[in-house]
């Protein structure tokens, strides 16, 4: 049975790479007595992914691992068993049963919201912030160096059309995106955050941001959104 | 200090964190909360104990003693035993500039909050990263420093056979295995606590635990020649020998069952369960073969309920089962089969370090590992049966060659083969028999593969001998630096035809340190400070180990370090770790050295006991094995 499980991941947690978190849940699932069902071949490997890995330093309440299990467990038991199972500062939100679903949730992740706090930031930042949003929505193209990780160049790119959504919450200490992320079209918060940047005053743009994952969404025929976890 | 003041301390450290842990290389080796961490309330009334690693987080949390000693303390209710590591030079940079002292990971509470420091000494290069820790948790260095508010700084370990370089740091040293030890020493410390008497009184209590040795009670003198005259004694009820502490009884030892897990990937990162100590070969420059006896085994069944609940706590996906000697544990037969039988239903795989050379090891090895055939390990330490028998490495030509021809013929293409330089009683012979070894591989394994050796991997590596206390060996020089350079030369020159073979050695520069180390005194710790100063730290990492300012440092301080590596001692030189008593006796070791110079071999003590005298002191089961008559060298 396949199974897409939504979990979160608080600021204890946000050292924890990608792939040390692959590593634990497999390891909680074992301990969880959940047993999972592995691929044919040559070295076969449990079949369980993390849906869009997530930065270094980001915290998450919208993170999905999908799983296909040897047996069949009812959604409920298999939230309980794994939260169980696993350290604190990681949560599972819901659980829910693929059946109509036959993509790998990874491969169908489209948008993801966050949440970008500056904590540390003075009342005459937030006025930046308020200023750059603003300035970022009426703008017809922002550019932004990007660098290319395979052939290791820098390349200009347009972030505008990768933001979906903007808006600024809290007077400025706290900003909200809904941005292009996944394997078509992806866009991280750290450079939607330097395009933003580079409409604010010199020296005036508040330096620590606190990012955390909101949710994942998949875009359906009709052009909606769809947060992972209603897919069923 | 108050609770209320540690824990403005701690939420003090944390606020910093919060800001400035993101600048760190690997933020999560100093974040804690890994699963089966230990929570208490720094609130409560507690002995707060941290368990310091002198290395990265990545190498400490792989350290069973580690999971042993947390467990320990943590059991009892009023301890809270916290861990700290060395950090990385990139985060202690960020730790300076924005004045973060040393903490702990569990609680964030700095190391000077501390009622006791418990440093772990495995290794002799990493002392400086010791007396590093001690200044970046705002604890003076030296212990004639330390006042009433400073915590304990214990040291333990294998290292501490030798205490004395560190003399002037520790204010007490625990020598041996501390399972039964450290509850002792906790009850001392909230006894000493509660009455509120001095540092002095504190330390004179606690010197009435057995192994525990306050260096501060004795004052060392030195004739002009360097040589040690005489140790005094500065209070008179200061026991003249520390003898070790052993847990005789393994099966009942505490065992972590839930050992902390850590989130990202060290060393040896899956589950391990310890099946005996000590060893009974008695390899002559083996100080772990002398110092852990006698051998005391723990119970198959017990190991086997160990490892269970261990994987069924952790979900590791491995298994190790530790010792000195795998292959020697009296039913190591039945042991594996049965794990292996319980790791292939829990879908566990299994590593098995230091199996001998025998058919069984290779049906093991072959059903563990599959297809996926890792590299094969041999240790014949020396390249000619003449020199194995002078160290007493119980390893024939045959035996390397019929294991040898076994894996070739399995379908292993690729063998390890470990030597020493250095040795006592070494000669070119030696030194060309370590290249034969290398070059026999490649014949042997064309002769299975039909003259073919294309995808053959032979690596010959060598280590520099270390003379270490407490072995037959102890007494002898080590080989000076050009020595180990021109072998390593003259061994790859006999070598340049083979391109199956590779060879490498160790850094001559880091083994010579080593040797000092090793077999030094209390002078030491001037020069290891001032070594600090001058910036070295990581010293067993090669990239950061910097000879040039270990030397500077022994030129300002006026110690000469060839008085400690490069010199033979007579045997009625008094050596600084004389007062140590590890059960082996000093007489064992002469007669052990004068064999080996000798060129005679000293059978393993399973086959009958060889009078190292361990068994006057511990309850030795090679001993008690055999029929008193036959034990009358032991008297």
């Amino acid at each position: 049975m396949r199974y897409a499980v939504k979990w979160s991941k608080d600021a204890m947690m946000q050292y924890i790479s990608h792939l040390d978190m692959m590593r634990l849940f497999q390891r909680a699932l074992k301990r969880a007595k959940i047993p999972l069902m592995y691929s044919q071949g040559y070295s076969p490997h449990p079949k369980m992914s993390i849906a869009q890995p997530l930065s270094l330093g980001y915290t998450s309440k919208g993170e999905y691992l999908e799983i296909e299990t040897a047996k069949d467990i009812e959604p409920f038991l298999l939230q309980q068993s794994l939260q169980q199972a696993l350290p604190k500062g990681i949560g599972i939100e819901s659980c829910r049963v693929l059946e109509r679903t036959k993509k790998a949730l990874g491969a169908l992740v489209d948008y993801a919201a966050y949440e970008i706090r500056f904590p540390m930031a003075l009342p005459s930042q937030w006025e930046q912030v308020c200023r750059a949003a603003a300035a970022f929505q009426k703008a017809e193209r922002v550019m932004v160096q990007r660098l290319q990780k395979k052939s290791a160049t820098i390349q200009m790119v347009d972030i505008k059309p990768l933001t979906e959504k903007l808006s600024v919450k809290e007077q400025g200490q706290c900003l909200e995106a809904l941005i292009c992320t996944g394997s078509r079209k992806n866009l991280s918060p750290q450079l939607l955050l330097e395009g933003l940047s580079s409409f604010a005053q010199e020296g005036k743009w508040p330096g620590e941001a606190r990012i955390c994952r909101k949710e994942l969404y998949t875009t359906l025929s009709d052009g909606k959104l769809l947060a992972l976890w209603r897919l069923s | 200090m108050d609770n209320h003041q540690k824990i403005l301390a701690a939420e003090e450290v944390l606020r910093k964190l919060e800001v400035h842990l993101r600048r760190a290389e690997k933020p999560a080796r100093y974040t804690g909360g890994e699963l089966y961490q230990a929570e208490k309330d720094p609130g409560q009334e507690l002995l707060r104990f941290a368990f310091a690693f002198p290395d990265l987080y990545e190498i400490g949390m792989s350290n069973l003693g580690l999971q042993i000693i947390y467990k320990v303390l943590n059991d009892i209710p009023d301890v809270y035993c916290e861990r700290v590591f060395a950090p990385g030079l990139d985060f202690e940079a960020i730790m300076r500039e924005e004045e973060i002292p040393l903490f702990t990971l569990e609680s964030k509470t700095p190391l000077y909050c501390m009622d006791m420091l418990g440093f772990t000494f495995q290794y002799e290069m990493s002392a400086t990263n010791m007396v590093n820790m001690l200044e970046l948790g705002r604890i003076p260095v030296l212990s004639c420093h330390r006042s009433k508010e400073d915590p304990f700084v214990i040291i333990g370990g294998p290292c501490t056979y030798n205490p004395e370089p560190l003399a002037d740091i520790a204010d007490l040293f625990f020598i041996g295995e501390s399972e039964e030890a450290l509850p002792e020493i906790m009850d001392c410390l909230r006894s000493w606590k509660k009455e509120g008497g001095s540092r002095e009184e504190f330390l004179r209590n606690i010197s009435r635990i057995e192994g525990v040795y306050v260096p501060s009670f004795y004052q060392v003198e030195y004739f002009p020649d360097g040589r040690i005259a005489k140790r005094v004694r500065l209070w008179e009820e200061a026991p003249l020998k520390i003898v070790k502490r052993i847990v005789e009884d393994l099966d009942r030892a505490p065992f972590p069952q839930k050992p902390l897990v850590p989130f990202i990937a060290t060393v040896h990162d899956r589950a391990m369960v310890e099946i005996f100590r000590g060893c009974s070969r008695g390899c002559r420059f083996c100080q772990a073969g002398m110092i852990y006896r006698p051998v005391r085994e723990r119970s198959k069944e017990t190991i086997k309920a160990l490892a269970e609940a261990q994987l069924e706590a952790t979900g590791y996906e491995e298994l190790s089962i530790l010792s000195l000697s795998t292959g020697d544990y009296s039913q190591i037969q039945p042991l594996v089969e049965e794990l292996m039988d319980y790791c292939k239903k829990a879908d566990v795989s299994m590593s098995l370090p230091s199996l001998r050379l025998d058919s069984f090891s290779f049906r093991v090895m072959e059903e563990i590992q599959g297809y996926k055939k890792s590299g094969l390990t041999f240790a014949p330490e020396a390249g000619t049966q003449r020199l194995r028998n002078i160290i007493n490495k119980d390893i024939s030509q045959e035996e390397i060659e019929s294991a040898a021809l076994q894996a070739f013929s399995l379908g292993w293409n690729s063998i390890k083969l470990y030597f020493m330089v250095g040795l006592p009683g070494e000669t070119r012979e030696d030194l060309e028999g370590i290249a034969e070894i290398g070059k026999r591989m490649v014949e042997l394994y064309r002769q299975v593969n039909g003259g073919k050796a294309g995808r053959l991997q032979v690596s010959l590596s060598a280590s520099n001998f270390v003379p270490k206390p407490h072995t037959p060996f102890q007494w002898i020089a080590q080989n000076t630096q050009e020595e180990f350079t021109e072998k390593h030369h003259y061994i790859k020159d006999q070598l340049k035809s083979f391109k199956q073979v590779r060879f490498h050695y160790h850094d001559s520069k880091t083994s010579y340190l080593e040797a000092v180390f090793a077999r030094g005194d209390r002078r030491l710790c001037a020069v290891l400070l001032e070594a600090v100063r001058l910036g070295c730290k990581f010293d067993g990492w090669g990239e950061h180990f910097r000879y040039d300012l270990w030397m500077q440092a022994f030129e300002n301080t006026g110690v000469d370090p060839d008085f400690y590596a490069c010199r033979n001692r007579q045997d009625e030189e008094l050596l600084p770790w004389s007062f140590i008593d590890c059960g082996v006796e000093e007489s064992f070791l002469t007669r052990e050295r004068d064999k080996a110079l000798g060129g005679e071999i000293t059978k393993d003590c399973r086959e009958g006991c060889q009078g190292c005298g361990v068994n006057k002191r511990f309850s030795c089961a090679a001993w008690e094995r055999e029929g008193e008559a036959q034990n009358e060298i032991c008297r």
